[in-house]
């Protein structure tokens, strides 16, 4: 793969991550914030409003995006930071191999809860 | 009284003993640089002293130094500057120091050697037309001309300090003003050395080049420049005005009509000593 591609997506997943950053902290985190303006809901770490969004495709959809966005721009931020500590063109296959596993892994764990939680 | 300041030097040789700082009491004259002071220590003080400087008029790149944690060219600051009176001055990081305050910049000069700074033509120049270059075409690169290769932005790179094969910040923005000139055409064959892992995408943007740089020359301006000229690149859209030649020149021919006119001559060369005899 083109070098610049890869940092070109970590900008552009960067972007992404502002509008999704930004729904999950409002909607989760913040959630004082919303219901003063009558939007979002009230309680939203609730085991009962979590089962929901669990069963709700759209949030379910989210969750996967959202994953496999921040995975990608963390861990290609990641790979940046170890391919200078070990500056070397003999570490930089094995930084490779260790940051795709990891990753990819990660995704498809979060994958599996999410859409296994969303079937049963 | 007589104004004193105390110059501290990071002393080395190389000779496997560690560094060690040597302090020297120097007269403050008005205007005296840095430079002036390691001068005075030299001829009045400690033969011994190594540094380098050349031109002493910040145009040869020579005299960077790390002057009370900032890179300074040494020639180009004066001692007022610094606003203290104990100057503790080391090497240039980043490099290898080969004696007290002299530096090994091969490494500077090998990576700006492999972003190829030179122009590049497609075709045979031809000596007798001109390349037509508008004001807007020299102002996109001049500024990245003014580079006199001193290291000092390298020497404050934060991604220089922990990866020594990073292209850096000197041999980049070179790579920008070569690329950025409407007489080149080169921009594909650089993209090898800037494409790739410790190239153009391990700057950060720190900006600490930029701010330190004693030429004004906006390392990091040129750095982001041919970031998005590669992005573009990709999807074909890197575009320059192609460069056209101009009207074939003529030394002999006559200035046109209204041009302006040389001011009169005043000395003859017969009135010089040049004049042959
Ligand atoms: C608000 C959303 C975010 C934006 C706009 C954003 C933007 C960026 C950009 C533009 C870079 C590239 C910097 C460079 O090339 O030097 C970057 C690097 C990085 N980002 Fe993010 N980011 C965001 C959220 C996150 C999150 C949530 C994480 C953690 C998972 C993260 C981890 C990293 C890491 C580790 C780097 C590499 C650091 C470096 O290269 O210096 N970022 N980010
Ligand atoms: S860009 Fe500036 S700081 Fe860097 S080598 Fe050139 S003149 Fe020195
Ligand atoms: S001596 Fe030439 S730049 Fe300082």
């Amino acid at each position: 793969m083109k070098e610049g591609l890869g940092w070109f997506f970590q900008l552009f997943t960067g972007l992404f991550l502002v509008a999704l950053l930004g729904v999950h902290m409002l909607g989760m985190h913040m959630d004082t914030l919303l219901p003063r303006f009558g939007m979002g809901y009230k309680d939203p770490l609730v085991f009962q409003e979590v089962l929901k969004r669990g069963h709700a495709p759209l949030f379910v959809a989210f969750y996967v995006v959202f994953l496999g966005l921040a995975l990608y721009h963390g861990f290609y931020g990641l790979r940046a930071v170890l391919m200078e500590v070990w500056a070397s063109s003999r570490t930089l296959s094995s930084i490779n191999m260790l940051v795709w596993s990891l990753g990819l892994f990660l995704f498809f764990l979060g994958t599996a809860v999410s859409v296994g939680f969303f079937l049963v | 009284m007589e104004r004193r300041v105390s110059v501290k030097v990071q002393r080395y040789a190389s000779n496997g003993l560690p560094p060690r700082i040597e302090q020297y009491e120097v007269p403050q004259k008005e205007g005296m640089t840095i430079l002036d002071a390691l001068m005075f220590i030299k001829e009045n003080l400690d033969g011994s002293l190594a540094f380098r400087a050349s031109c002493r008029m910040g145009i040869c790149g020579s005299c960077a130094m790390f002057v009370n944690g900032y890179p300074y060219l040494a020639c180009h600051t004066q001692i007022h500057e610094i606003g203290k009176q104990e100057l503790i001055i080391k090497p240039l990081p980043n490099f290898p120091v080969v004696k007290d305050l002299v530096v090994d910049l091969s490494s500077l000069f090998d990576r700006h050697r492999t972003v190829l700074p030179y122009l590049i033509r497609s075709e045979e120049p031809d000596d007798t037309r001109p390349i037509v270059q508008r004001p807007d075409e020299l102002e996109a690169f001049l500024k990245f001309s003014y580079c006199i290769k001193c290291g000092i932005c390298v020497s404050g790179c934060p991604t220089c300090a922990s990866d020594p094969t990073f292209l850096g910040p000197q041999a980049l923005a070179q790579a920008w003003r070569y690329s950025a000139d409407n007489r080149d055409e080169g921009f594909a064959k650089r993209k090898e050395s800037l494409d790739r892992p410790h190239g153009v995408w391990n700057c950060h943007l720190a900006g600490a080049c930029s701010e330190a740089c004693p030429k004004g020359v906006d390392p990091a301006l040129g750095i982001q420049r041919l970031k998005r000229a590669l992005i573009a690149s990709y999807f074909g859209l890197f575009r320059k005005r192609k460069a056209t030649l101009g009207p074939p020149v003529s030394w002999e021919a006559a200035p046109p009509e209204g041009a302006p006119r040389p001011p009169e001559r005043t000395v003859t060369p017969e009135d010089t000593s040049l004049s042959g005899d």
